[in-house]
Parts: structure tokens; sequence; C-alpha cells
């Protein structure tokens, strides 16, 4: 039986709740095994997880072609915003449909694999995806 | 450089890092994260104008996961008509993967990919919560922004997922199984 008090432990173990709400919590796992235990389990998995799993940078490569991509936006990033309506889930980020049928265009063109080894904005001569985009 | 792209640079482009780990959980190919986070950082310097006194780091992992629905979306619906030429590229080794490989299995004995590999069994909304809180060190009220739920489900989604990996932890490395609070 877990213990009621379990997802305000937790909180209190992440930092989200007030000083006089952590007291509480603490004078409770003082007298509750449970919450102890759990207080234990929770640092067991941050540890684990910090320590152990990776911490991937963005690669120098993907900067550098995040930052090509904005150069090719336009000085106001008007490109997808001036002929797009916003998008439902995303309201702040203006032009998401026309970038969305751009995306699958895109990801189809660089399966078709005659553009290999290009990504988005790929800017070759001759194709015909670089010139839409 | 106009003011609006130096301020994008300025208050944005710090968390790309972040973009990406983030990204790379929710892919399973690197060069799909690679592909979302590019879309991602476009997107969010068109709409940037909407950001001002918002979380720049939540907003921006709300559009990378975003973004990586509509790219999983879309390799959905051409799963179901699988064309030769649509099979994907191999850009190189999975940050995770989301089934064991039994060949590869015996070569998982350290404890980080272990790890790593019992990170990805898990169901991707409640990865989702846990590297973000764990890893990009989120408030519960930012991870609700990136993920679009209420706070309360946030706190659910990490003890469940807390529980779960310490019990596929147990079960792995010490064989002992225990029941997931």
């Amino acid at each position: 039986m877990q213990c009621a008090e379990s997802l305000r432990v937790q909180a209190y173990f992440d930092g989200e709740v007030d000083p006089v709400t952590a007291a509480e919590i603490e004078r409770h796992a003082d007298h509750c095994n449970e919450c102890r235990v759990l207080l234990e389990d929770l640092q067991k998995v941050r540890t684990a997880l910090r320590r152990d799993v990776s911490y991937a940078a963005a690669p120098p490569a993907l900067r550098a072609q995040v930052l090509r991509a904005l150069d090719q936006e336009g000085p106001a990033g008007q490109a997808g915003a001036a002929t797009a309506p916003p998008a439902a889930n995303v309201a702040a980020a203006g032009g998401l449909s026309r970038a969305l049928v751009l995306d699958g265009r895109v990801q189809r063109h660089r399966r078709r694999r005659d553009c290999s080894g290009h990504r988005h904005l790929c800017g070759a001569a001759g194709c015909v995806e670089s010139v839409d985009r | 450089m106009d003011d609006k792209r130096a301020r994008f640079e300025e208050q944005v482009l710090p968390h790309l890092d972040a973009a990406y780990r983030f990204a790379r959980w929710l892919c399973h190919a690197p060069g799909d994260a690679d592909d979302v986070v590019q879309e991602a950082v476009l997107r969010a310097f068109r709409g940037f104008d909407a950001l001002r006194g918002s979380d720049a780091k939540a907003w921006l992992l709300a559009i990378v996961r975003n973004c990586h629905f509509t790219a999983a979306k879309q390799q959905q619906r051409r799963a179901l008509v699988p064309l030769p030429e649509e099979n994907d590229e191999v850009d190189g080794p999975a940050m995770v993967a989301t089934t064991p490989d039994p060949e590869s299995d015996s070569i998982l004995s350290d404890q980080k990919q272990v790890l790593e590999r019992l990170l990805a069994s898990l169901p991707e909304e409640h990865r989702c919560v846990l590297m973000l809180r764990e890893i990009e060190e989120m408030s519960y009220a930012q991870i609700a922004a990136v993920t679009n739920v209420p706070i309360g489900t946030v706190m659910s989604r990490l003890a469940r997922s807390r529980a779960a990996l310490k019990a596929k932890w147990l079960q792995e490395v010490e064989g002992e199984p225990r029941a997931v609070r």
C-alpha cells in the first residue's frame, strides 16, 4: 500500500514545495518508513541517471546547419510566417503549416536518395527541392 | 545581423544542446533528431515575436516535441505503404533502442548501456518527463509547458516512471523483480 503522501514527498524531493510544506513532509518522513525509503529510491534513480545517461551536445555540424538555415530565413524570419496560418498546437510558431508541408516533401525527397546527403535547405545546384525551399 | 536574429541567438540558441538531447531521447535515429531540431529552430525563429517574457527553453523544447510528433506521424503513414525507395538510411547508432536486440544484448553489459536501454523501454510520455526533470533539471511547471499536460499529470508520470525504472533496474541488475508502485 502506497503512502498517501508519496506525491508530496516526491514534490519535496524535487524542490517544488514551500518551506512550510517542506517542514511538514520532513516530519512525516521521520515517522513513515515507506516515505523514507521512497526518498532514498528517488535519490538513487537521480544519481544513476545523472551519472550514467549520455549528455549529448548538439554536433557542430548541426549547429552550423541551423545557423545556415537561419541565414536563409531572411532578416525577419518571414519565409514561413508570411504565407501560412499559425499552428494549433504551437500557436507561437507562425508558418507552421507551410513548414509541415515542406518538411514532408524534404523528408520524402531525402528518402528517394536522389539528393542523398543533403539536409533541409540543401541548396544543391539543380535540386528542385532547393528551389522550392 | 538584424535585431530579431541577434535576440534569437542570445535567448534561444543557448538551448540548442537541450533541444538536441531531448530530440535524441524522442527519436530513434540521430539523423531524425537532427531534422527535428533544425525544423524546430526554424519554427521558433518564425514565431519568436510571441516569446516575450516566456521561458525560452521550455518553449523551444515544446516545439521540438511537436516537430517530433509531426515527423513520427509522417513516418507512420509511410510505414503503412512501404516502398523500396522509402527505406530510411542508417545514420549511425541510436542513442536508445526501443527493443532489445538479442544479438547485441551480450555487449550491453555495462551499467550505462543497461540504464539507457531500460529508459528506452519506458512509455515515451513517461520517459520525457523523467529526462526533462533529471537531465534538464526543469521545474514541474516547465515540464507541463513542454509536454502540454497539467502539473498533476507531470507529477504522476514522474512517480510512475521513477518507480518503473527502479523496478526494471532491480530486475535487470539484481534479478530481483519488484512491484511497480
